[in-house]
């Protein structure tokens, strides 16, 4: 067969660079910026005919863990997350380390400097470093395909887990790949009984621990001569001024601005194994400059690597930012500045100064994010907020975080912590004998991944709020990938169906409902039921079903039935609708003295018709 | 040959990035080195959504201040916002057809007069072709078609190293055939608001 090419997103390339690996288990939870590798693993698997076992785990400790069996059986196993899923799954990474592989543990673990869509700009290269596991940083989608690769052949070589950490830029950025054909990895699973491997105690542990320190030795020494992913162009015996150390994007950031401003007399060194350091390969950099820039994202590894203090410009000399994107702007700005700190020449571009302070002055509207037109959680919102006006909200990480734009979200820390935060609220005010309404909210997906630990533990310690769990039957927010309670599976295919509500029933819920959103009536109703049981000295925590299908992902069957709506001129211009429901669709049309609804935008779903307290809003 | 970086700047659901995919397609069978990058997650709902085409020998897919080649922008008070991206030599093509933000309705800051906001991007750059593509796009066939519009009209004006027949065979080979007629009317449209 003939290599073919085609453009992947960089999610996509790491997925090739695993199939072309030989991985023969792949497991993942979705999180932006990762959620496009197991769909990618999918795609190839499927159009290459390949008997690749890919899951949507659980969670990501659920997915770390499932792929570690796989490696200790001699396969090779791969597990993409991002970078706040590998907290989840830190348990699972610190313990493998120890444990060691047998065959490949690639650990797929993506970075969102900036932040674009995540809690913490937290640095995965910091994990590795704390677990003691390689970790590769790739600066394109081309270099992660070929990592990907080269930390499946590590991970077996060493035995050791080994991560790959592409950061968002990297992960959305497309380029054109020659590739196939691919192959299936035929290596069976055998399991080799060691306990005091597998099952190790603590005195064993610290043999353990011994091992993996040697392994890092052998690593490092490894990476000192891996040209490929780390190199200079240094020119023998000659003295630099200034000289940058770079790795991920800040590598090719920089690389650009220098071509761009043809300085040929600004060396760097490139780095594609910031853990072990090859500290070496940095001496002979070192040695050639008097002073070094180091760029890296988001935190501080290699800076710290670094010996010889007094050379080093970073971010613990204040040099470059501690928080945010290395964007291309502000490494421009940051090496101009060094340039002229050292009396070097400066760059020459013009970056249109006047414009950027243009738009700054015009004060142009914000376009912050919103829920869907027709999303069932603003209905579920809206009923919230009328029924328990007065409530603690606090809510998690999915789509439904918008919910904040509503009024009914006060608290969103981790996944999970609806139920925990409600809990915690709850005795932190029940102490003072203080009657606080909590009412927690949670999709589908986050409850599955975490919601039942917190859940139980508030059953058994007798906290009292109401739980609503946002069930659209999708997990949305990250691209619309299958839940457990779909009982579709990563490749399509059909598994078991796990039923939100005997879950729930099973972690000690005596109350538990279903309603539709879209009724909002028959939803405020079901609040003020569960409120009763919550405040009765019988009753206990009251779990709320909000089920009503994604209108996105299904919009057939979320909107069955369209409904054409429009406003009379009974609307008298309180904006009750605008603020309180925040549709896209509804707005204030200043010619007609009354909102308006945009058509266009509009998906029929017919739920505006039940909240205006003018009777304004109609069906047309 | 020179490299050229072109920047899409549109609202959640303008299908941007439909239109990049188009643009990266027909250059890979071009053989025209290319590299592109997008943002997902949080910022496609109802945010703005903003995708680079780098074509030519870059390493970065990030386009940094200044930079822009040809600004594409959907939506006005968008290409305006992006205009830090521009130089004084950069093409601008925009919409001017507003899609307001939700914010605006409750009082949360105020939408820019077009006229003005247009008058604005002119002064900044080389050159600013306007017209009412959402329009144009209803007229084809859906509002949907908006981003062929843009494309035909990025074409149109011979700033970037892919011709009008490739790409309209990759919109003929990638996109939906359901759409197609549509999508090719629209594409000419545009063609005919720059050329």
């Amino acid at each position: 067969m003939m290599k073919r090419k085609d453009i992947f997103l960089g999610n996509g390339a790491v997925a090739l660079g695993l199939v072309e690996a030989g991985c023969q288990i792949v497991t993942s939870y979705p999180g932006t910026p990762s959620s496009e590798i197991l769909p990618e693993v999918v795609r190839l698997v499927k159009s290459e005919g390949l008997n690749t076992y890919i899951e949507w785990s659980t969670n990501e400790k659920v997915a770390l863990d499932n792929a570690f069996a796989a490696a200790i059986s001699g396969k090779r196993a791969a597990c993409c997350m991002k970078q706040v899923g590998l907290n989840v799954a830190a348990d699972s990474l610190m313990s493998a380390a120890y444990l060691g592989t047998v065959g490949g543990l690639v650990i797929v673990s993506c970075d969102d400097p900036g932040p674009h869509s995540s809690q913490t700009e937290q640095d995965t290269r910091l994990m590795a470093r704390l677990a003691k596991v390689p970790v590769l940083d790739p600066s394109n989608p081309k270099e992660a395909r070929v990592m990907a690769r080269l930390a499946m052949e590590l991970s077996e070589e060493f035995r050791i887990p080994v991560i790959l950490r592409p950061a968002i830029r990297v992960c959305h950025a497309r380029q054109a790949l020659s590739w196939g054909p691919l192959k299936n990895n035929t290596k069976k699973a055998s399991f080799e009984k060691d306990p005091a491997r597998w099952a190790a105690t603590p005195r064993f542990r610290f043999i353990l621990h011994g091992e993996l320190n040697e392994k890092l030795k052998k690593i490092a020494r490894r990476f000192e001569g891996l040209t490929a992913h780390n190199f200079h162009d240094l020119e023998p015996g000659k003295k630099y001024p200034l000289g940058i150390i770079a790795g991920g994007i800040p590598y090719s950031v920089v690389r650009d601005i220098l071509t761009e401003e043809d300085r040929k007399d600004i060396p760097v060194l490139k780095i594609g194994t910031p853990y072990p350091f090859p500290e070496a390969l940095a001496d002979i950099f070192m040695s050639a400059c008097e002073k070094v820039l180091v760029l890296e994202e988001t935190d501080t590894v290699m800076e710290y690597f670094l010996r010889d203090r007094k050379k080093v410009l970073g971010r613990l000399s204040g040099h470059v930012p501690s928080e945010g994107e290395l964007a291309p702007q502000v490494v421009y700005r940051l090496v101009d500045k060094v340039l002229k700190d050292l009396g070097l020449a400066p760059f020459k571009g013009d970056r249109n100064q006047d414009a950027l302070d243009l738009v700054a002055s015009l004060d142009l509207p914000v376009r912050r994010p919103t829920l869907c037109a027709g999303c069932p959680h603003r209905a579920s919102f809206f009923a919230i907020r009328k029924a328990r006006p007065k409530a603690i909200f606090t809510s998690d990480i999915g789509c439904y975080t918008l919910g904040l734009n509503l009024g009914g979200v006060d608290t969103c820390l981790d996944m999970g912590a609806a139920i925990t935060m409600a809990s915690g609220f709850y005795h932190a005010f029940n102490q003072d004998q203080v009657a606080q309404p909590i009412v927690a909210t949670i999709g589908d997906s986050t409850f599955f991944h975490s919601g039942t630990a917190g859940l139980l533990n508030a059953v058994y310690n007798d906290a009292r709020f109401i739980l609503v769990i946002l069930d659209n039957e999708i997990t949305a927010m990250t691209g619309m990938q299958p839940t457990p309670g779909l009982g579709i599976r990563a490749d399509g295919s059909k598994g078991k169906a796990i039923s939100l509500e005997r879950v729930v029933a099973g972690c000690g819920v005596d109350f538990v409902e279903v309603v539709d959103p879209y009724e909002i009536k028959a939803m405020t109703k079901l609040l003020k039921k569960a409120t009763e049981y919550v405040n009765s000295s019988t009753g206990g925590i009251a779990v709320i079903i909000a089920r009503h299908p994604c209108v996105i992902a299904y919009p057939k069957e979320a909107i069955p039935e369209r409904k054409s709506v429009t406003v009379t001129d009974d609307c008298t211009e309180c904006n009750f609708c605008l603020e309180r429901f925040e549709c896209p669709a509804l707005y204030h049309d200043e010619e007609l003295g009354r909102t308006n609804i945009n058509q266009s935008l509009c998906t029929q779903c017919g739920v505006c018709l039940q909240i205006c307290p003018k009777g304004a809003i109609v069906e047309a | 040959m020179d490299t050229v970086r072109v920047m899409i700047v549109a609202v959640g659901g303008q299908g941007n990035l439909l239109a990049s995919r188009v643009l990266g397609e027909a250059a890979l069978s071009a053989g025209v080195p290319i590299r592109m990058s997008e943002i997902h997650g949080m910022a496609q709902r109802g945010g703005i959504v903003e995708s680079a085409i780098l074509l030519g020998e870059v390493n970065s897919t990030i386009i940094s201040d200044g930079e822009v080649d040809v600004l594409i922008g959907f939506e006005p008070s968008e290409t305006l916002r992006a205009i830090g991206k521009c130089n004084s030599d950069t093409l601008v093509i925009s919409n001017t057809a507003p899609v307001p933000p939700f914010t605006v309705a409750i009082g949360m800051g105020v939408y820019p007069e077009v006229e003005k906001s247009m008058n604005l991007i002119s002064s900044k750059v080389r050159r600013l072709i306007a017209f009412e593509a959402t329009g144009m796009a209803r007229e084809a066939g859906s509002i949907l078609a908006l981003n062929m519009v843009m494309i035909g009209a990025l074409a149109g004006t011979g700033s970037i190293p892919l011709s009008e027949d490739l790409l309209k065979q990759t919109i003929r080979d990638k996109t939906k055939k359901t759409f197609l007629e549509m999508n090719l009317k629209a594409f000419d449209m545009g063609y005919a608001a720059s050329s």
